[in-house]
């Protein structure tokens, strides 16, 4: 109780506020930028914790974070640019609001689901991180590649142009996520003998090359003035009110995100479009996903940001960074001297509890922050495009070099704009089955190899271990039951035909 | 919008990218984007001026290219030396530290390779980087292609199992492993990294039938090793300390030389008969051909920062000592390792 009172004295002093009040401002404003992710703003600001006492810098760094994660979802909104790989799902269903003049509706819900899912994925921090870590770590090899595999099911519940074109994509997303060293043997596949290669290509340059880039080609294209034509926009905001028909969308989604974020290796957007598949498949109004449903917002966002939280639990608790940033995160502490680690709870417990509830606080100040920076980027939609498709290029291009600061990564993000534009042509707009295959890809491959090799060669252990065979069965439940629900539909509409 | 302000968008945005491109391309070495020089100290600059007799180096910023991640082992151990060096060098200039990670460390190493030798662009590298990735044949240097401007720690990988396993040495280790072929795992974080290839030569000589499950680097093998999906870690001695030390794992086997008081009884590579090249160590590399006032002042002003008090704590707080070794020792080192890691990637059939 001591360390309670402790840490919330360490959270409310003068530098620790002020670093959450600026840290929440340059994540929103990193996050927002297509092209500058999470990561890179946190990696950015480390410096800068060097010189600060413990708390406030890593404070600063989980506002930059959380921030950064929120306002992805921002330009995936206005502009149908995500700007963080979090935001990705929320491409699904966030410009057609704004295409129907609902962009205020839709940044509000983003902004509250996410406040929640953070809030949420704080609270069970604070209460249950070490129950957590260790319920997270039973996840071995065989239970990562079935958690894989159901992510890559969602491939056909967001191909929203047919399961095919869904499927075609997918392949060729797993196929670029080949390219480069295979971590298990070693050995280079698909370089082409081309130096840069070996690399392999990175999510952030494709994703901003297959939306970011490709959605400014096509919108020169299109020759329109503005973004989103003539639409009026809506002034409506979104109370509080109107969110509580979304409340159990919004508690499992946070709940998908807090699972997900709790094991190390998996990330918000992921999180996002499990959480999206999950609500679209118990709603009552399944049509509307894909069209501008403020419903599948709410589980997008309050999946993405719940894992904000999450994800700090088997770094505070063992010592083990789940993500980028969370490495990030665990590097800031241990130049301060404090190593993550098992006994960081028994060493210093002030400090975690510092932590822990200076990330409830800091989604609190983001609510407000948010609320701000939605009625200045609410007129972004009104710029016109010949300053904004520029800008924002230029955007995307720094940020694609500053992921590895180099200027291969900028040409893989060109390649794919080039790529998601041509292919554009042949009716494959939604390209979301590529990122998704991107990101999973590697996690399917290489943790499918393990497992084997820990069984002998025996695939037997997908089917013995009991979570990996439940997260199996849910999978391919998942594609089987619609099948079944469809022909049942069909045969009980025949037979009143008859009648 | 009419067909002419599409072009002029066309144009902006194409020239807005040529742009960019081209200020990105220009090999600038003036980034500073760092607060370290915030850190605290007296500034000792009259012993750096007596060592900067002939050059007037350094005059402008320096860059240190880190082929790792933000945030890991090696990157900290760089900014760390970041935010001291601009009290050991004369002429108070900025450091900036810049990760270039992945694909092997070859597109880090490759950017040093390239860069002026004026003593503006180093790397700080770990042991893979030079030791052991040229012998794969994928680079355009090798081991010896760089000037070495000094060592800065070295820390052991070791093997480590959960404590209330029933193996206790390592030679309990190779027993069980004999007596049961094909059951026993153990995780590391690649197969060309440090610890694998000094556990590998073991394995072959002994003709152990072992399962090796493969990472993505050491928190990866932690993870799973701490969830009991591999029977053993192998891996840095640093990222299982905290584990030793709260009696959850015990190390059986020292890959390495070096000796920590938390492994001290651990079996080491020697003992049983064994080239010990499980050691990683971390230094400072420059471009071939800088020259040697250069390299000497650099050289100084490391040896320096590891004598401050300041580096030796956060050093030991992250469970490693400062272990100087100037350019010509450091050289011989990282040779010395390539050599044998060579042999080792040869036996596994790695190369092509």
């Amino acid at each position: 109780m001591d360390m309670l009172l402790s840490s919330l004295a360490n959270v409310f002093t003068l530098s620790a506020i002020l670093a959450m009040l600026g840290g929440s401002a340059v994540g929103m404003l990193i996050g927002s930028m297509p092209g500058l992710s999470a990561s890179m703003g946190v990696a950015l600001f480390l410096p800068f914790t060097f010189g600060m006492d413990a708390s406030s810098g890593i404070l600063l760094l989980i506002s930059i974070y959380c921030s950064a994660i929120y306002s992805g979802s921002i330009s995936a909104i206005l502009i149908n640019t995500p700007g963080t790989s979090a935001a990705t799902a929320t491409l699904l269903d966030g410009f057609a609001l704004t295409k129907k003049g609902k962009a205020r509706k839709a940044l509000d819900m983003s902004l509250q689901a996410s406040v929640i899912g953070g809030l949420l994925s704080g609270v069970v921090l604070l209460a249950f991180a070490p129950q957590i870590a260790r319920w997270a770590l039973t996840f071995g090899p065989a239970e990562y590649f079935a958690l894989g595999l159901m992510g890559l099911t969602i491939i056909a519940g967001v191909s929203s142009e047919g399961v095919v074109k869904g499927l075609v994509l997918g392949c060729f997303g797993f196929f670029i996520s080949t390219i480069g060293v295979d971590p298990v043997s070693g050995i280079t596949r698909f370089t082409l003998g081309v130096k840069d290669l070996i690399s392999g290509v990175d999510q952030i340059p494709a994703m901003i090359g297959l939306f970011a880039i490709a959605e400014m080609f096509t919108q020169i294209e299109s020759g329109a003035m503005r973004l989103t034509g003539d639409v009026k926009i809506d002034k409506d905001r979104l109370s509080w009110r109107e969110m509580l028909p979304f409340k159990n969308v919004i508690l499992k989604s946070s709940v998908i995100g807090m699972i997900v974020g709790a094991i190390p290796g998996t990330g918000s957007g992921t999180a996002a479009f499990l959480a999206y598949k999950t609500a679209k498949g118990s709603s009552k109004h399944p049509e509307e996903y894909g069209q501008g449903s403020l419903e599948a917002l709410s589980a997008t966002e309050s999946a993405n940001n719940a894992v904000t939280g999450a994800a700090l639990i088997p770094m505070l608790t063992l010592g083990i960074p789940g993500d980028a940033v969370t490495a990030i995160l665990m590097g800031g502490l241990t130049i301060q001297g404090l190593a993550p680690g098992p006994q960081l709870f028994e060493k210093n417990g002030v400090l975690v509890y510092t932590i822990m509830i200076g990330f409830l606080v800091a989604n609190i100040i983001m609510y407000f922050e948010g609320k701000l920076a939605i009625r200045g980027f609410s007129k972004i939609c009104n710029i016109p495009n010949y300053i904004l498709i520029p800008v924002v290029i230029c955007c995307c291009l720094v940020g694609a070099f500053a992921v590895h600061n180099s200027l291969y990564a900028v040409k893989v993000a060109l390649v794919f704009g080039i790529i998601a534009y041509l292919i554009s042509r042949f009716g494959y707009k939604n390209l979301v089955a590529v990122l998704i295959a991107i990101i999973l890809g590697p996690i399917v491959e290489q943790n499918f190899r393990r497992a084997l090799v820990l069984s002998g060669g025996s695939p037997s252990i997908f089917f013995t271990r009991p979570i990996c065979l439940v997260i199996i069965l849910i999978s391919v439940g998942s594609i089987v039951w619609p099948l079944i629900k469809a022909h049942k539909k069909r045969t009980s509409a025949a037979t009143k035909v008859e009648k | 919008m009419k067909k002419s302000s599409r072009l002029v968008t066309m144009i902006l945005a194409l020239a807005l990218v040529a742009s960019v491109s081209l200020t990105a391309c220009s090999s600038s070495t003036d980034t500073t984007t760092t607060a370290g020089t915030t850190a605290s100290g007296a500034s000792d600059s009259t012993a750096a001026d007596s060592t900067a007799a002939n050059t007037d180096y350094p005059k402008e910023a320096i860059q240190i290219i880190v082929p790792y991640s933000a945030g890991g082992n090696t990157d900290l151990m760089a900014r760390i030396i970041e935010m001291k060096l601009p009290e050991y060098l004369p002429n108070s200039v900025s450091i900036a530290t810049v990760n270039i990670p992945g694909g092997s460390y070859i597109p880090g190493m490759t950017e040093v390779y390239t860069a002026d030798p004026d003593g503006y662009t180093i790397a700080c590298v770990a042991g893979s980087p030079l030791s052991i990735v040229p012998a794969m044949g994928e680079t355009d240097y090798t081991h010896d292609s760089f000037t070495a401007i000094a060592m800065i720690t070295s820390f052991a990988n070791v093997v480590a199992v959960k404590a209330d396993s029933p193996l206790n040495s390592a030679q309990d280790l190779i027993d069980y492993i004999k007596a049961n072929p094909g059951e026993f795992s153990y995780g590391v974080g690649g197969t060309t990294n440090t610890p694998n290839l000094a556990l590998s030569s073991l394995i072959i000589e002994e003709e152990l039938d072992v399962k090796s499950v493969v990472y993505n680097g050491n928190s990866e093998v932690l993870t799973a090793f701490l969830g009991g999906h591999v029977d053993a870690y192998a891996g840095a001695s640093t990222d299982i300390r905290a584990y030793v030390e709260s009696g959850e794992a015990k190390i059986i086997l020292n890959l390495g030389t070096v000796v920590e008081d938390y492994y001290a009884d651990a079996v080491t590579m020697e003992d049983l008969g064994y080239a010990a090249i499980g050691d990683s160590y971390t230094g400072f590399v420059a471009p071939p051909d800088t020259p040697e006032e250069i390299i000497l002042i650099l050289e100084n002003a490391i040896k320096e920062i590891l004598q401050d008090e300041d580096v030796v704590a956060t050093l030991s707080d992250m469970g490693l000592q400062p272990v100087f070794l100037d350019h010509t020792e450091f050289q011989k080192m990282i040779s010395d390792y390539y050599v044998r890691n060579e042999e080792i990637i040869k036996l596994l059939g790695l190369t092509e």
